[in-house]
């Protein structure tokens, strides 16, 4: 057993390892998520929520949260459209299909007051939200 | 499209076990890469780049759908499932009772029955309810021919009720009731349904069920009527019409009466005024059965001693249950009944297409018809009629149909929230 570890310990280095560097972008990347100041989940929600009060895309919201300083998002953009359904499954979004297959997003009747509330509330206890983001 | 987008489009729907939710969700994110794409494509950069860092740019394939697989993943409404199961096991106590599980074979064909309600339900569950919409002909002329054939060939009649007898197995009339329901819901969520086109087929249909039952009769035409205001016709529209049916049926009672028959005539008299002595003394009256209901006390006698019961595992399951086993748990046995019919009522609620709030508004109005009609002849405010209690009556006809009830709601539930994907077909094509 040890020595069949050891085998594949050998191969790995020969085989697999030796193709991987650790390229600039790499550093770069990681130099990035050091500097970024992350943003916690309901800040988030919010600065969503309230882009959403006029009709988006997910493409178009994705820039405007990167215009806003929220870099969650960078290069996981595809994370976005997880949280923008399941808001859509609570109930807060209605969405509808255009002609040229983009889905477009807007807060609705029920969102609204649910921002509002989320609003006039101090960060620390949003029990709202909470709902939200478990799930 | 570019090998790389391909490949990560199809590793987000590996994740994604819903077909539905796969077809919207890789649209989406088509479009998505699409938007990025022209954006760096603008800046100057050579068409593989730019799809290349589309693609980079929405991050891990695996961990995004299987994030919106936990959020598109088919659902079972374990609630509505729970309230089935406990209902079909209350419905074995009626048989303890009478020592019917020891002596012969009724115990064996409840549990073929039950078992086999389980199936219709749990099936029907995983049928795609969206595709039978534009099936209401098909389940009508079914319906209609199914009601012809036995019109044309019962051989037994019991309590009025027309019956075909096969060996051990009786169908009955109430087996119409799914495929009527299915065709309601597929006519009336079409913009295209006209009112004469519902009167025609109504009025034909009707005359099927009168000539099998009038409690099924019964069953159809407030199925019927419920569902009609859900429909796409006038509002105003629908209120002459139900209301001139009304008064052509009150006035066909009213000549009817001089034909019916004796023990039909009897029942609604009874019903009328149950204390008049003459209908007491012949068969088994409101009187006695009230006296029965008061005597049974909180826990019940545990024994029948000497009274006999009528029908008691059948239209009188109510009343013998409550004897047997006391106001207690006759009112356990009310609360999980009325709970189903709570509980499909709150999922129709949170409901946004007119097809699911058809049909879950004619389960919701066959179920309690039954519910209410049945209770409601023991406790006196409902005629005597074959109406049976749904899950705990005796008779594989009455399970079954109130299997299938169940069934459409796990379906419905089921789907309740990749409704999105109508619009996108709508859309595509």
């Amino acid at each position: 057993m040890d020595k069949r570890l050891k085998n594949l310990r050998k191969t790995m280095n020969r085989e697999v390892f030796a193709q991987l560097k650790f390229t600039e972008s790499h550093k770069k990347s990681i130099r990035e998520k050091i500097k970024q100041e992350t943003h916690s989940d309901e800040e988030i929600l919010i600065a969503m929520m309230q882009l959403l009060v006029q009709e988006k895309t997910g493409y178009e919201l994705v820039s405007l949260l990167q215009n806003r300083g929220i870099l969650n998002f960078k290069e996981n953009e595809g994370s976005l459209y997880v949280i923008l359904h399941r808001l859509e499954l609570k109930g807060v979004l209605t969405s509808s299909w255009q002609e040229d297959g983009a889905k477009f997003y807007q807060l609705n009747k029920k969102g609204r007051k649910l921002l509002k509330k989320v609003e006039e509330q101090p960060l620390s206890n949003h029990i709202s939200f909470k709902e939200i983001l478990e799930r | 499209m570019g090998e790389q987008r391909k490949s990560f489009l199809e590793q987000v729907q590996s994740q994604i076990k819903s077909k539905e939710a796969k077809a919207f969700v890789s649209a989406e994110l088509h479009h998505h890469l699409n938007e990025v794409k022209n954006y760096w494509l603008q800046k100057g950069i050579s068409e593989e780049q730019a799809d290349e860092k589309a693609v980079t740019q929405m991050g891990n394939p695996i961990s995004i759908g299987r994030n919106l697989n936990r959020i598109h993943r088919p659902k079972v409404d374990w609630l509505t499932l729970a309230l089935f199961v406990a209902a079909l096991l209350l419905g074995f106590l009626p048989l303890l009772s009478q020592g019917y599980i020891h002596t012969n074979h009724f115990s064996t064909y409840k549990i073929a029955f039950v078992v086999l309600g389980g199936i219709v339900a749990c099936g029907i569950m995983f049928v795609d309810y969206r595709k039978m919409a534009n099936k209401g002909w098909l389940f009508y002329v079914l319906g209609s021919l199914f009601l012809f054939l036995l019109t044309t060939n019962f051989n037994t009649v019991v309590d009025g009720q027309g019956v075909l007898k096969i060996g051990p197995l009786k169908i009955e009339g109430l087996m119409a009731i799914p495929f009527f329901l299915m065709a309601w819901a597929g006519f009336f969520q079409s913009n295209r349904f006209k009112m004469w086109q519902f009167l025609l087929l109504f009025v034909l249909s009707s005359y099927f069920f009168l000539q099998l039952s009038l409690t099924t009769l019964f069953i159809y035409v407030t199925m019927t009527f419920t569902m009609i205001w859900w429909s796409k016709l006038k509002k105003k529209a629908i209120w002459i019409v139900l209301g001139s049916i009304s008064a052509l049926v009150a006035t066909w009672g009213g000549i009817g009466w001089m034909t019916v028959a004796y023990y039909q005539k009897y029942r609604v008299l009874s019903f009328l005024n149950p204390y008049n002595a003459e209908y007491l003394t012949s068969k088994f009256g409101l009187l006695e059965i009230h006296h029965l209901l008061v005597g049974a006390g909180w826990f019940g006698k545990h024994s029948f001693a000497d009274q006999f019961i009528p029908e008691a595992h059948t239209n009188f399951v109510f009343l013998s249950f409550t004897y047997y086993y006391g106001w207690l748990f006759a009112a356990i046995l009310i609360v999980v009944l009325c709970l189903v019919a709570l509980r499909i009522m709150f999922i129709a609620r949170n409901l946004n297409d007119t097809y699911s709030k058809l049909l879950l508004a004619g389960v919701v109005m066959v179920y309690t018809v039954q519910l209410v009609g049945n209770v409601g002849m023991i406790v006196g405010f409902f005629p005597m009629t074959n109406m049976s209690l749904p899950f705990i009556s005796y008779g594989l006809m009455p399970i079954l149909l109130n299997a299938f009830l169940i069934g459409i709601v796990l379906s419905i539930y089921r789907r309740k929230d990749l409704m999105v994907t109508n619009t996108l077909h709508g859309n595509q094509q």
